[in-house]
């Protein structure tokens, strides 16, 4: 079996041009929010998708140390 | 955001979101729940407020965050279970390529996690076991078990 095949093959899941900037501007845009909150400044307005995973994170506290 | 914060983001996405990727969809089987992944590894790299040592060092920090982030998502569904798995596999054309990779995707985190890393990004043993914090002779035992275990699938698939 040829394992090295795995490369090959996961060579062909990539991200769109569209989706990659959807996914940048999320990210701009969540942190800007977090950072205007703890400034004082505004309310949060998480980016879709993450406000779930990131309340359970809290929760359970199963975040590894980075 | 302050400029420097943005140039960094932007330099480490254009390098690394495709990587990123790549390992979110075989370590989660669906590729919406991928594009979140990598959304929240970047909104980490943007939190993070240590500094990197070299580009190397960023990504392997990329790496390691990015594959915690996936296996919350992965605990995340477990205590909330839904239908995610998706067919991965429709873009692949020979019977060796699909189940390959069909089996890929079913195996357990802990063994795709060094498959990713061994024969997608090409890190050594040493290296990998310096990403995932574990021993490089566990290192070795994962990839061997997961190489073993990734084969049997594969062959017993054949045969059915």
């Amino acid at each position: 079996m040829n394992f090295h095949k795995i490369a090959e093959l996961a060579g062909d899941m990539t991200i769109s041009e569209e989706d990659r900037n959807r996914v940048m501007e999320n990210c701009r845009r969540y942190f800007g929010s977090v950072t205007a909150a703890s400034a004082g400044a505004g309310c949060t307005v998480p980016a879709p998708g993450i406000a779930e995973a990131s309340e359970y994170e809290k929760k359970t506290d199963v975040m590894h140390a980075y | 955001m302050d400029e420097k914060r943005d140039h960094d983001l932007e330099q480490a996405f254009s390098r690394y979101y495709q990587m990123l990727y790549k390992i979110s969809v075989i370590m989660l089987c669906n590729e919406h729940d991928a594009y979140d992944a990598v959304q929240e590894t970047f909104v980490r790299f943007l939190e993070f407020k240590g500094e990197f040592q070299d580009d190397e060092h960023e990504k392997a920090w990329l790496i390691r965050v990015n594959i915690n982030v996936c296996k919350n998502f992965l605990r995340f569904h477990k205590l909330h279970p839904m239908e995610n798995y998706e067919d991965l596999t429709l873009k692949y054309h020979t019977e060796e390529e699909v189940g390959l990779m069909d089996e890929l995707f079913q195996l357990s985190e802990k063994y795709k996690e060094v498959l990713i890393l061994h024969y997608i990004e090409g890190y050594t043993n040493a290296e990998i076991a310096d990403i995932l914090q574990i021993s490089e002779s566990a290192v070795k035992k994962r990839l061997e078990r997961a190489r073993i275990e990734l084969r049997n699938r594969y062959n017993g698939k054949k045969k059915e």
